[in-house]
């Protein structure tokens, strides 16, 4: 029987899908998130403060840098929501046989992480990326 | 109620593959219960959903997708009682 695409309208749907309750899985978001706080850093390390008595300018410049930081805390954050998502959700037991140092490299990650909130370091920023890039190597071989 | 033991779906995800694809259909037997290795059709959450038999406990299924990383299974969402089991797959086309 040739099935039209007629005929599999009115049929009703079974899922083969991960949308209850997971969502899409993808390391994409993290390693942005790692290099978004990169390029912050390297914006933040390229300011010069101003005068102390020009007072716009001073201003002008603290607002430069709270603002900055501000997104750095922010990417910092969901780098580290990205990489859990996939630890919590997506990674399974089995995973582990191939991948025993796995809890490890999450763990790492993630602190690294907040390493990258708490300083303003483009050595930090750079081990970021390639702690997250290592766990999108891992993601990218558990999908073969 | 309807107690004819046929009935038809589409499939859609690709948590099943390589044995089923998305827009393949599959027929459903109603009667009976399914075994470990079956593929049961079986609503979840108001979704209908498609996946493979590893376990039976009691009068509850533990199920899961073929294809390991892009799917959920029992351990995800918890085991299926019989009440929601549709059927089980019996032909694909």
């Amino acid at each position: 029987m040739k099935i039209t695409s007629n005929n599999l309208a009115f049929l009703p749907r079974a899922y083969a899908h991960c949308d209850v309750p997971c969502g899409v899985y993808e390391p994409d978001s993290m390693k942005w998130a790692a290099l978004t706080c990169a390029r912050l850093v390297e914006k933040l390390l390229a300011l010069t403060a101003p005068n102390t008595d020009d007072k716009e300018a001073v201003l002008e410049y603290q607002n430069t840098v709270t603002r900055t930081i501000m997104v750095k805390e922010e990417y910092a954050e969901i780098c580290k929501k990205q990489i859990l998502i996939l630890w919590t959700d997506y990674f399974k037991p089995e995973h582990l046989e191939k991948f025993p140092d796995l809890h490890t490299r999450i763990w790492m990650a993630t602190k690294q992480c907040s390493i990258v909130k708490r300083t303003v370091n483009t050595e930090e920023t750079a081990k970021l990326k390639k702690l997250v890039e290592e766990i999108a190597s891992i993601f990218a071989e558990s999908k073969k | 109620m309807n107690f004819f033991p046929f009935k038809r779906f589409v499939v859609e995800g690709e948590s099943m593959l390589p044995a089923y694809r998305s827009g393949d259909c599959v027929l459903v037997f109603r009667w009976g219960n399914a075994r470990p290795g079956d593929v049961v059709v079986f609503s979840k959450g108001g979704l209908t959903m498609i996946k493979r038999v590893a376990e039976r406990i009691g009068d509850r299924l533990m199920v899961r997708g073929d294809n390991y990383s892009n799917s959920t299974d029992s351990l995800d969402f918890g085991a299926v009682p019989q009440g929601a089991v549709v059927g089980k797959v019996i032909a694909k086309y």
